[in-house]
């Protein structure tokens, strides 16, 4: 079970002057129950890569393999590919349209012509799953607040039940307590579910906090792919790309310049309080 | 799909022809689709492609890119040349079937064709080197005149640029509207056409709403700005014509007449078949 990227190459409007390679050559693969970072400057070709994934963007060369077979290949049907591999875009509240919050999440089940019951116990496990009250179901979406609109667009692709789930940018323009509401519930959908996740983020700490991978992207390019821990040790090189590191591994690196060396790098806060209370060495 | 409009595209190159006042390019582009209507010999074409296929050249953009704007109508082009050709009465050349061809009819469509091609190509040549806003700017003060009758010009031209302005970005938005609801499954290709009208509705929706939340805080902004129409506002570039929009206007004159002229010429076949008798 996973998703294969191999040597996918995009241009955006190919014969044109305005033409620009957007996708370079990239390869990776995706297994069932990982939770991925992607993370990259603006105009470094992630949200071009991840509407590959579920065949929305055909790629100017490369392919995308899912299970094995070829998504674009002819006898696929792409929208078999969209139910299992769901894409949250980025700000989602855009796209509802429906009377009722319950009907709009009802949108894709219902596109996928199952029975009435089978619909309304994923539109109700969907709309439970992020955190939406009973009380808005039937409210009209436009009435909800910013990010009770953001939950229930994420809940209109889980709805679809996919095994695979993508969000761009989920969090963009949320509070920091949205903002750690709705990455927990994505993590928590991940460990209950196992589904595998790609998160696509601007933030060096959120993606240090809940991601086991990471894939940097720079022009185009995969520039990076492993654990954020090893990929947060090249800080000057993600600097160059307009990147950066967790401040918490920001002030590590500094404390290292004044010889002050803890064991490892560090990510979150919470690694940092305890490997303090280990006691760093100092190397005068 | 959305990307092959190429009406009111905007090609940088810097060219002499991309310097000149917009204002020289609007009337000129004008004049030449007025003139167009008088030609009626094959000498006028033949001088109306020479005029528009230098100023293409001077205009440094590629030709490859000025004909794609074409490839909308054609169609529409086929569809009136076919026509043109097939109803007009005359001298019969060739009978097919139910179909009679007449020399009146081949030339006929010959102009046709001919002339919306020569229409299409200038009207794209003045949008391709023209930006939106030199184009409003143009027309505001062309139409200067107007405001002694009361007519809102500023607020025409105002909306008009920001009318240009939210073609390509409302473009994106349906494409990603669009791209979002086919990730929910969405399919805008099959079923009949009731179907496919209601399949519209999750693009329609979020595309209106998007378009009123924009153009609020556009209004927003602009008033933050303190913009209160025409009064009292003055401009970073005010249009003046320089030396070589003379010339241009110069050109344009001379070659009106010429134009003019060839109707009162006789015609090519005209003057063989003089030579022949």
């Amino acid at each position: 079970m996973s998703i294969e990227v191999k040597n996918l190459t995009y241009w955006y409007d190919a014969g044109t002057p305005y033409s620009k390679k957007a996708v370079d050559d990239v390869s990776f693969t995706v297994e069932k129950g990982e939770f991925i970072g992607l993370i990259g400057h603006t105009g470094s070709g992630k949200s071009t890569l991840i509407q590959h994934l579920n065949g929305l963007i055909r790629p100017t060369s490369g392919t995308v393999l899912y299970n094995g077979t070829d998504i674009f290949a002819k006898e696929t049907d792409l929208r078999q590919i969209r139910q299992k591999v769901g894409l949250v875009f980025q700000y989602p509240e855009h796209q509802l349209f429906e009377m009722t919050v319950r009907k709009d999440v009802e949108f894709g089940p219902r596109n996928l012509h199952l029975p009435q019951e089978e619909i309304d116990r994923r539109v109700e496990q969907a709309l439970h799953v992020v955190g939406l009250p009973e009380s808005v179901w039937e409210k009209s979406p436009f009435e909800l607040s910013g990010g009770q609109k953001r939950r229930a667009a994420i809940a209109g692709v889980l709805a679809m039940e996919p095994e695979y789930l993508i969000l761009d940018e989920p969090t963009a323009g949320l509070d920091p307590k949205g903002r750690d509401e709705i990455l927990s519930q994505i993590e928590s959908l991940r460990d209950t579910l196992g589904l595998a996740v790609i998160l696509v983020s601007h933030s060096m700490e959120d993606v240090a906090r809940y991601v086991d991978r990471l894939i940097v992207m720079a022009e185009g390019q995969k520039r990076y792919d492993d654990t954020p821990r090893e990929v947060f040790t090249h800080v000057f090189d993600l600097i160059s790309i307009g990147l950066g590191i967790p401040q918490i591994t920001e002030l590590n690196e500094r404390l290292k310049e004044h010889g002050f060396q803890l064991p490892k790098t560090i990510l979150t806060v919470e690694e940092m309080r305890d490997a303090l209370i280990e006691g760093g060495q100092i190397h005068a | 799909m959305l990307r092959d409009i190429t009406i009111g595209q905007y090609y940088p190159s810097g060219s002499i022809i991309h310097k000149l006042d917009p204002r020289v390019k609007i009337v000129s582009t004008l004049v030449f689709i007025v003139l167009l209507f008088l030609v009626k010999t094959f000498i006028g074409f033949a001088l109306a492609i020479l005029f528009l296929g230098s100023v293409v050249r001077l205009s440094k953009v590629p030709l490859k890119f000025i004909l794609r704007g074409l490839k909308a109508i054609m169609f529409l082009l086929m569809f009136t040349v076919i026509l043109n050709m097939l109803m007009t009465k005359g001298e019969v050349w060739l009978r097919l079937w139910i179909f009679t061809i007449t020399k009146q009819g081949v030339y006929q469509a010959l102009f046709i064709g001919l002339r919306l091609v020569l229409l299409i190509i200038g009207s794209s040549l003045m949008t391709l080197t023209t930006t939106p806003i030199e184009l409003t700017d143009g027309i505001e003060r062309l139409m200067r005149p107007l405001k002694k009758l009361h007519v809102p010009v500023h607020d025409i031209a105002m909306m008009m640029s920001i009318a240009l302005r939210f073609i390509p970005i409302l473009l994106e938005e349906t494409d990603k509207i669009m791209k979002a609801q086919m990730a929910r499954g969405a399919d805008f290709e099959s079923g009949r056409l009731i179907q496919r009208a209601k399949a519209m509705i999750p693009i329609l929706v979020p595309l209106f709403l998007s378009a009123f939340r924009r153009a609020g805080e556009l209004a927003t902004a602009m008033e933050a700005r303190c913009y209160r129409g025409d009064s009292g506002r003055t401009r970073m570039k005010e249009l003046k014509y320089k030396k070589r929009d003379y010339i241009a206007y110069l050109v344009l004159i001379l070659f009106a007449a010429l134009l003019i002229a060839t109707r009162h010429l006789p015609d090519i076949p005209a003057i063989i078949r003089s030579l022949m008798s």
